[in-house]
C-alpha cells in the first residue's frame, strides 16, 4: 500500500483469459530458442485460433 | 452495470416501491429497522436482473407477491457500458408472466424484447454472469458470507472457475482436446480415401490398356458388317419377288375358286330346279294322302265313342243290381235284429217303447199275464162280496122268518115297538150297507167285463205279433238264399206279405230285373262287338301311328320344301301348276330327290346366286389373270392350263338340262377338284421354297444383326473406356483433393495440438498464480481492516486459508480465528472473488454495483469504518454500493441513505 491507497498490481487476481492466452503463448515463443520452418506462424495461427475460441 | 432506479410494486412488503436518481457512485445506505424490508430493496434489484430472488427459489416466486395484491410488477433502470436500459416484469398468482426490455436513446424507451424468455437471454447477453456466481460475487450477504469458502454451494469449485475465467480457458482445452480424435479419425478417412483412389486409378489403367485391342477388333467386325449387309439385301430382293409371286398365285387360286363355285352355282340352280318339279309332286300326294289318314282316324273315333257309351249303360244296371242287393242286406239285417229281444234286461225303454217284433210279443205276453191275474182278482172280489150280501139278506130273513109277521102291517108294527134308536139305527147302518156292497158288485163285475174284453184283444194281438214273426223267419230263410241270378225269386215276396214296406220295393225290383235281363243281353252282345272293334281300333291306332310318324316326317320335308320353294320363287324360273304336281310316284323318288338337293347345297355351300353371264366374266378375268402370271413369272411355267373347255362343256338348253345326270355332274365336279388341290399343292410347294428363301434371308439379318450387336456392343466398350478414362482424370483429381485435405488436415492437427497444449500451459499457469495472488489480494486488505494485526496469508489450491500470526510467529489455521475475524477474513475473500470476476469478464473500465446485505455486524465502529473505506478504493470498478446496516455510527459516511419503515408499505425517495 502506498499513500494509503491500494497497489493495482497486488490487487490484479487474474487477467482476461484471452490476455492470459496470448501471453502464455508470446511467453512459450520466447523461451523456444530455434524454430524450425512454419513454426513460428504455427504459434500464431494458434493463437489466433484460441482467442477466437475463447470469444466463442 | 450501475443502478440508476428501482420501481416495484405489490413486491413482499411493499404496496409501492420507488427510488428514484441513485447515485451512480458512492455508498447508498440502506438504514431501518428490523423487517423494514431493507433486504427486499436488494431482491428488486436481483429478481428484476435474473427473475429470481436470493431467498425464493424461481419456481415459487408468486410467493413474493404482497398479501393484498394479485399480482406483482417490478422496474429496474440501469447503465451498461455508457448505454441505459430498462427491464419490466409482471408476474400474478395464477402464472401469468410478462417481462419487457427496453433501451433508453434520448430519454426514449426502445423496446429490444418482449416476453420472459427472450427478455432473460438478452440480458445474459449484455451481463453475461450466473445467478449463481452472482449470489457468491458481487451479492454479498451476511447469510452466505462462508458459503464458497466451507463449499457449501454445489458445484463451488466450478463457481470459483467461472469467477476467475478458468472455466473459459477449461473449456477451450476440452474443445481442443475433443477435436484432435476427430481430426485424427479425419487424417485416417483421407487416407484410406487416398489409398482406395490410387487403387481405383491403377484398376481402370489396367482397363484402359484394353482399349487398343478392341479398336482394331472394331475395325474388322465393321468390315464384316459390310459383307453381310450386302448379302442380305440381296436375299431380301429374292424374297421380295417370291413374296409377290406367292400373292398373285393366291389371287389366281382365289379366281379359280370362284370360277368353280359359279359353275356349281350355275348346275345347282339347274339341278334344283328339277328337283322341285319333283318335290312338289310328291307333297300333293303326301297331303291326299293325309286328307284320307284324317278322315278314317274320325271314323274310328265316333265308334270308340259308341262302344263306351254302350259300356256306360252296362255299367248303370250293374250299379242298380248292387243297389238291390244292398236294398235285400238292409231288410235281412232289420228282420234279424226284429228277431232279437232284450225285453227284461236292464235296458227299462224296451218296455215302454218295444222297438223289435220280439220286444213286443214278450211284451204282450206280460200285459195278457197281468191281465188274466186282475181279472181272476176281480171275480174273487165279486164273489166274496155276493156272499156276504147272500149272508146278509138270508139272515134278515131268518129274523124274520123267526119273528112269523103275519103282515106286514105286523111287521111294521113290530117294528114300532121297538126303540126308535135302534130303528133309525137299523135303517142307516143296513140300507147304505147292502147299497154300498150292491154297488160294489155291479163296479167289480164292469171290471171283469173290461177284463175279460182286454184279455181277448191282447191274445188276439200276440196272436198278432206271432204270425208276423212266424212270417219274418220265413222271410229270413228265402231273403238268407237270395242271389242276383235268383231275382226273379223275389216275386214270392209279394206272396209272403202284401205288406206297404215290401211293395215299392218289389215293383222296383221286378222293374229292374226286366230291365236288367233286356240289357244283359245286349250288353253281352255289346261287349262282343267291343271286343271285336277294340281290336279293330288298336290295329287302326298302330297304322295312325305309322301314318303320324310319317305325316312328320313329311312335315320336315315339306318345311324343307318350302324353304326351297321360296328360294325357287326368287329365282322366278320355276313354275309351279297342278298339273306338274298331277303326277304319281312319290314315295319311291321323294326322298332321292331331297337327297340330291342336300348333296348339291353342300357341294355349293348355298353360293348358287350367280347366273351364267357371271360365270363367264369370272372365267375370263382367270384366264386374264393366268396369262399375266405366265408372263410376270419365269418360274410360272409351272402352272397348268386347268381349264379345259372341251371337258367342261355342257348343254346350255334348258330344256334338255334335265337329262345331265347328277354322277356326271360330279365327275366334272371331282376334276375340277383335282385342278384344285394341283393348285394348293403348287402354293404349297412355292410356299416351301419360299419358307427356305425366308430362312436364309432371316440366317443373313441374323448375321447382321449379330455383327452390328458386336459393333455396338465394342462402340460401348470403348465408350465405356472412355468413361474409364473419365473417372481416371476424377479420381486423380479427387486423389489430389485429397492430398491438399490430407496435409491441410495434419497441419490442422498440429495447430490444435499446440493449441491443446498452449491452452493446458495457459490453464497451470492460471491455476499456479490464483493461489498467490488471492493471497496477495487478502493480504493487502486484510492488514487494514485488521489494524495491522494480520498482514500476510496463504491460500492453498484447494481454498484452505492460513493466517500469519505475528504473537505465535507462524501461520495459524483459519479456524483458530476469532468470529469477527475469521468473518473479515471471509469478506476479503468474497471481495476478491468478486474482482477477479470482473477482471476476468469485463473490461478494464467496467464500472459494476455491489450488494452488501449487513456484512458488518462483527465489525466494531472503527473496523466499520475502515471497511467502508477500503470497499471505495481497494478496486476501482465498484462504483456503487449498497449497504444494509443498523450502525448509526457509519450514516454520516454514506453518500446516500435509503430509509425503510417497519410502518410503511410503500417507500418513495
Amino acid at each position: 500500500m502506498t499513500d494509503g491507497k491500494l497497489d493495482p498490481s497486488e490487487l490484479l487476481i487474474v487477467r482476461h483469459p484471452e490476455q492470459e492466452f496470448e501471453e502464455y503463448v508470446k511467453k512459450q515463443v520466447q523461451i523456444h530458442s530455434k524454430f524450425e520452418e512454419g513454426d513460428l506462424d504455427l504459434y500464431f495461427e494458434a493463437l489466433e485460433a484460441g482467442k477466437q475460441l475463447l470469444k466463442d | 452495470m450501475i443502478i440508476l432506479n428501482i420501481y416495484a410494486r405489490n413486491f413482499m412488503k411493499y404496496e409501492e416501491l420507488r427510488i428514484r436518481e441513485i447515485p451512480r457512485k458512492g455508498i447508498v445506505g440502506i438504514v431501518g429497522d428490523n423487517e423494514s424490508g431493507k433486504s427486499t430493496i436488494l431482491e428488486v434489484i436481483t429478481c428484476s436482473i435474473f427473475g429470481r430472488t436470493i431467498k425464493v427459489p424461481d419456481d415459487s416466486i408468486v410467493r413474493l407477491i404482497h398479501w393484498r395484491g394479485s399480482e406483482m410488477e417490478m422496474r429496474l433502470g440501469f447503465e451498461l457500458d455508457g448505454q441505459q436500459y430498462r427491464v419490466w416484469r409482471r408476474y400474478d398468482r395464477e402464472g401469468g408472466k410478462e417481462a419487457t426490455l427496453y433501451r433508453i436513446v434520448d430519454d426514449r424507451e426502445e423496446i429490444l424484447k418482449e416476453g420472459l424468455g427472450p427478455v432473460d437471454s438478452h440480458l445474459h447477453a449484455l451481463f453475461p454472469i450466473e445467478f449463481e456466481v452472482y449470489r457468491q460475487s458481487f451479492y454479498l450477504g451476511q447469510k452466505e458470507l462462508a458459503n464458497l469458502y466451507e463449499k457449501r454451494v454445489p458445484n463451488s469449485l466450478e463457481l470459483m472457475d467461472q469467477m476467475t475465467g478458468l472455466n473459459k480457458l477449461k473449456n477451450a482445452h476440452e474443445n481442443v482436446t475433443e477435436q484432435l480424435p476427430e481430426v485424427m479419425t479425419d487424417i485416417i478417412e483421407l487416407e484410406k480415401k487416398q489409398s482406395i483412389a490410387q487403387v481405383r486409378i491403377e484398376g481402370l489403367q489396367e482397363r484402359l490398356d484394353e482399349r487398343e485391342v478392341i479398336e482394331s477388333d472394331l475395325q474388322r467386325q465393321q468390315e464384316r458388317y459390310e459383307e453381310v449387309h450386302q448379302q442380305r439385301k440381296t436375299e431380301e430382293m429374292k424374297v421380295s419377288t417370291q413374296e409377290r409371286f406367292r400373292k398373285d398365285l393366291q389371287r389366281l387360286i382365289q379366281g379359280f375358286t370362284d370360277l368353280r363355285k359359279d359353275y356349281l352355282g350355275y348346275e345347282y340352280k339347274r339341278r334344283l330346279k328339277i328337283a322341285a318339279i319333283r318335290f312338289q309332286k310328291l307333297y300333293s300326294g303326301l297331303r291326299l294322302r293325309i286328307s284320307e289318314l284324317q278322315k278314317e282316324e274320325s271314323r274310328l273315333r265316333e265308334l270308340c265313342d259308341e262302344k263306351e257309351r254302350q259300356f256306360d249303360v252296362s255299367q248303370e244296371i250293374f250299379r242298380e243290381l248292387k243297389a238291390i242287393q244292398c236294398l235285400v242286406q238292409d231288410r235281412l239285417e232289420q228282420l234279424n235284429n226284429n228277431s232279437q229281444s232284450n225285453f227284461g234286461s236292464e235296458n227299462m225303454k224296451s218296455y215302454f217303447s218295444p222297438s223289435t217284433l220280439k220286444e213286443r210279443e214278450v211284451l204282450a205276453k206280460h200285459q195278457l199275464q197281468e191281465q188274466r191275474e186282475q181279472n181272476t182278482s176281480l171275480l174273487s172280489s165279486f164273489r166274496m162280496m155276493g156272499a156276504v150280501l147272500a149272508i146278509m139278506m138270508l139272515s134278515i130273513l131268518v129274523w124274520v122268518l123267526a119273528q112269523d109277521f103275519q103282515s106286514g102291517a105286523e111287521f111294521s108294527a113290530r117294528f114300532q115297538t121297538l126303540d126308535p134308536m135302534f130303528q133309525l139305527g137299523v135303517i142307516l147302518f143296513t140300507l147304505p150297507l147292502i147299497a154300498l156292497i150292491s154297488w160294489f158288485m155291479y163296479s167289480t163285475k164292469q171290471d171283469i167285463n173290461d177284463s175279460k174284453e182286454a184279455i181277448n184283444k191282447l191274445s188276439f194281438n200276440l196272436k198278432g205279433i206271432q204270425h208276423d214273426i212266424n212270417q219274418e223267419t220265413e222271410e229270413i230263410e228265402k231273403l238268407r238264399t237270395f242271389e242276383l241270378n235268383r231275382i226273379k225269386g223275389f216275386e214270392t215276396l209279394a206272396d209272403l206279405r202284401s205288406g206297404f214296406r215290401y211293395e215299392p220295393l218289389r215293383r222296383r225290383l221286378c222293374m229292374l230285373v226286366d230291365s236288367f235281363q233286356d240289357r244283359k243281353e245286349l250288353f253281352q252282345v255289346g261287349l262282343e262287338q267291343f271286343r271285336a272293334f277294340q281290336d279293330d281300333i288298336q290295329g287302326e291306332v298302330q297304322k295312325l301311328k305309322r301314318t303320324l310318324i310319317e305325316l312328320d316326317h313329311h312335315s320336315h320335308v315339306s318345311k324343307q320344301y318350302a324353304s326351297l320353294s321360296a328360294e325357287i320363287d326368287s329365282w322366278s324360273f320355276v313354275d309351279k301348276t297342278e298339273e306338274t304336281l298331277a303326277s304319281e310316284d312319290f314315295s319311291s323318288t321323294i326322298f332321292a330327290a331331297s337327297t340330291s338337293v342336300a348333296r348339291l347345297k353342300e357341294l355349293l355351300k348355298g353360293d348358287f346366286s350367280r347366273d351364267e353371264n357371271h360365270f363367264v366374266s369370272t372365267l375370263n378375268e382367270y384366264n386374264e389373270l393366268k396369262n399375266s402370271l405366265v408372263s410376270d413369272y419365269d418360274d410360272s411355267s409351272l402352272l397348268p392350263d386347268i381349264w379345259d373347255k372341251k371337258r367342261l362343256e355342257w348343254d346350255w338348253d334348258v330344256d334338255s338340262m334335265v337329262d345331265i345326270e347328277l354322277d356326271v355332274f360330279l365327275d366334272k365336279m371331282s376334276w375340277l377338284d383335282d385342278q384344285s388341290e394341283y393348285l394348293l399343292n403348287l402354293r404349297t410347294s412355292w410356299f416351301e421354297k419360299f419358307q427356305k428363301n425366308k430362312e436364309s434371308l432371316l440366317n443373313e439379318e441374323f448375321d447382321e444383326q449379330t455383327s452390328s450387336q458386336r459393333i455396338r456392343i465394342m462402340e460401348e466398350s470403348i465408350s465405356k473406356l472412355n468413361n474409364v478414362a473419365q473417372q481416371k482424370d476424377e479420381l486423380i483429381s479427387e486423389l489430389e483433393e485429397t492430398n491438399d485435405q490430407l496435409t491441410e488436415t495434419r497441419k490442422n492437427q498440429g495447430k490444435l495440438r499446440l493449441l491443446e497444449k498452449l491452452f493446458r500451459g495457459t490453464v497451470e499457469s492460471v491455476q499456479a498464480r490464483l493461489s498467490p495472488n488471492l493471497a496477495r489480494f487478502i493480504g493487502a486488505i486484510l492488514p487494514e481492516i485488521t489494524e495491522q494485526r494480520y498482514n500476510r496469508v496463504r491460500v492453498s489450491h484447494d481454498l484452505e486459508i492460513e493466517v500469519y500470526s505475528p504473537d505465535k510467529e507462524g501461520y495459524i489455521d483459519f479456524t483458530s480465528l476469532s468470529g469477527g475475524t475469521a468473518d473479515q477474513l471471509l469478506i476479503c475473500l468474497r471481495l476478491a472473488f468478486a474482482s477477479s470476476l470482473v477482471q476476468s469478464t469485463f473490461h478494464e473500465s467496467y464500472e459494476q454495483f455491489l450488494c452488501l446485505d449487513e456484512p458488518l455486524h462483527a465489525f466494531d465502529s472503527k473496523r466499520a469504518l475502515t471497511f467502508l473505506e477500503m470497499v471505495m478504493k481497494f478496486n476501482p470498478n465498484f462504483q456503487q454500493v449498497f449497504l444494509i446496516t443498523h450502525n448509526s455510527n457509519l450514516f454520516t459516511h454514506f453518500d446516500s441513505i435509503l430509509e425503510a419503515s417497519l410502518e410503511k408499505s410503500s417507500l418513495d425517495i
